[in-house]
């Protein structure tokens, strides 16, 4: 008779994955902050959202999450419970978060694949896309945000280029 | 060439019963699903037209018992209806819903199951993709005009009087256990109306068709009901239309509903979200009026699966005598023939002019436009500028080609 064994498996933690998820929220966090601090667009769509009006990006289960809420019309990265947001962008899994957050996927894509659902009040969810639509623009050089937006915001290429370079040098590093 | 999507998604799980009789079925339906004592859900027109009669009638000889008719639904569901609706339900000790009408009844009836089901009086707390975790209370719908196909979605959009905003919700467990499609329930559409709720059907196939999400299963419901649509839509518009018509328009907004629950629809429909929302002008009318737009506008990227649709549309023969290049524009010309004959028969209109909207009002329809979120899967993104530069052409024109 075949021997039958009865330990529990358990699938391995998907750390490397998550550690990158940690660092692409925190870069995105930044980028995002700084974007609304200079770029006319955002800021119009950022004074349109209530104030107090929190966001969550959250990776299921327990995974890596990025919180933004507005405070005195202007977007911060704060912790922010996932029953707490007005907004969250639950991503079904780490991998799923990995392709978005690693610039193999754009949001679009994301939503068509079911990577991700949206909870709570998301009739804010498309100006939310617009925003990050030009911080994408800024984080990434043309030929990856050509992937990932489906129709790139107006920006010159010097002003791109500059704070580009700023984001990457102060912002991300220094939070300035 | 059609390719198979990288990943997809698809689920309907209700049961489709349909045809001559159909109604006489719900009984034992109701039975296998254990309940006996159902609330029906309506709008006060449907109820003086006759038809909550005629499903009761059907029902004769049977063990149902219906404590209750809430018939007070208006034309755009709002949480205060659906907790007025909840209320009577639990008074009346209902143990599943009935749900006889158009789309704000079904959402209605949606919205009312999860209240009843949870036990709660909070909708809000449901709003959103997947937060309901589990099956709802036994649901019949019986769709009383052939376009929303919400007897088939996953989806419910209900207001929220207090915050003057739509709520979305979606999860599998909204969609009815049964829909009843029985041509009985269609006989007092006027020919407006049916016409319509049939380009409302077509623009649900089309867009789910055409639009990111797509995928080979709702492609098939999708050329499906696109086939219905065009081989019967106007002999549905005459003015005694057969039972046979009346039966095929069901049947395809039920299947063009299957096909975009599970690929959504794009800019067409956020455009017409923002008419009636901002002008109030029947969703039936704005699809009609932004349908040939949003194929024009997504031509540069899906021409080819655009061009497509001339198969079902206007079947082989016509499909195969045209090169493959010129099948996009031909079937764009096919839609905008359609379009001036249902004009001529019905007056529906085909610019925003016709349909009299305040050209003031384009720059607030545009805003909305840009924010509805049908535009998420849309294969080309709009900005404020091109959503009012549509609105501003199709006000006056319809699409040139």
């Amino acid at each position: 008779m075949a021997k039958i064994y009865s330990k529990e498996i358990r699938p391995k933690p998907k750390r490397f994955k998550k550690v990158v998820l940690t660092v692409m929220f925190f870069v995105l966090g930044r980028a995002f902050v700084f974007t609304n601090k200079f770029d006319s667009s955002v800021k119009k769509e950022i004074s349109e959202w209530p104030e107090g009006y929190k966001i969550i990006f959250y990776t299921a289960y327990h995974g890596p999450s990025m919180g933004l809420i507005k405070r005195n019309n202007r977007i911060i990265r704060a912790k922010i419970p996932l029953d707490n947001a007005d907004l969250s962008i639950i991503f079904k899994n780490v991998d799923s978060a990995f392709l978005m957050m690693t610039a193999q996927m754009g949001i679009p894509v994301a939503f068509a694949e079911h990577r991700f659902i949206l909870k709570g009040e998301s009739h804010l969810a498309m100006s939310l896309i617009r925003c990050l639509n030009v911080v994408q623009t800024y984080l990434f050089p043309r030929i990856i945000a050509k992937r990932l937006i489906r129709k790139l915001p107006k920006i010159p290429w010097y002003r791109r280029y500059f704070y580009r370079l700023r984001i990457y040098l102060l912002t991300v590093p220094l939070g300035i | 060439m059609n390719k198979l999507p990288r990943y997809y998604e698809f689920f309907n799980h209700t049961k489709i019963i349909s045809g001559y009789k159909a109604l006489e079925n719900i009984p034992y339906e109701l039975e296998l699903l254990r309940s006996f004592r159902p609330m029906i859900i309506t709008d006060k027109g449907v109820k003086k037209a006759g038809l909550v009669n005629t499903v009761i009638n059907a029902c004769g000889d049977s063990d149902l018992v219906f404590p209750v008719v809430f018939d007070n639904v208006p034309q755009d569901s709002s949480t205060k209806v659906v907790s007025q609706a909840a209320k009577l339900y639990r008074e009346k000790r209902c143990d599943s819903i009935i749900a006889i009408g158009g789309g704000s009844v079904i959402d209605t009836a949606k919205g009312t199951n999860i209240l009843v089901s949870y036990n709660s009086d909070d909708l809000r707390k449901f709003m959103g993709a997947d937060i309901i975790k589990r099956p709802l209370n036994p649901f019949i719908a019986i769709p009383t005009t052939a376009g929303t196909g919400s007897e088939v979605t996953i989806a419910a959009v209900i207001r929220d009087e207090e915050k003057g905003i739509k709520m979305p919700f979606t999860s599998k467990y909204l969609l009815p256990n049964v829909a009843v499609l029985d041509p009985r329930m269609t006989i007092t559409l006027p020919p407006h109306i049916s016409a319509a709720t049939a380009m409302d059907a077509l623009t649900h196939a089309i867009e789910s068709y055409i639009c990111l999400q797509k995928n080979p299963l709702s492609d098939a419901y999708a050329t499906a009901a696109i086939r219905l649509i065009s081989n019967y839509i106007l002999k549905v518009i005459e003015k005694k239309p057969s039972k046979e018509a009346r039966l095929a328009m069901a049947n395809a907004a039920t299947m063009a509903g299957i096909a975009f629950s599970n690929s959504m629809v794009g800019m067409v429909h956020s455009l017409g979200h923002a008419l009636g929302g901002v002008a109030r002008i029947p969703h039936g009318v704005a699809m009609n009026i932004f349908l040939p737009w949003g194929l024009k506008e997504n031509f540069s990227v899906r021409k080819e699966i655009i061009g497509e649709l001339l198969l079902p549309f206007s079947g082989a023969e016509k499909y195969s005598n045209t090169p493959p290049e010129k099948r996009a524009t031909e079937f764009i010309r096919e839609i905008r023939k359609l379009q001036d004959i249902l004009y001529e028969k019905v007056k529906m209109p085909r610019t925003l002019q016709e349909a009299d909207v305040d050209k003031e009002l384009l720059p607030d329809i545009a805003k909305n436009a840009i924010n509805d979120g049908s535009l998420i899967v849309n294969p080309i993104d709009l900005d404020y500028e091109d959503a009012l530069r549509i609105l501003k052409q199709a006000y006056f024109n319809s699409v040139e080609i």
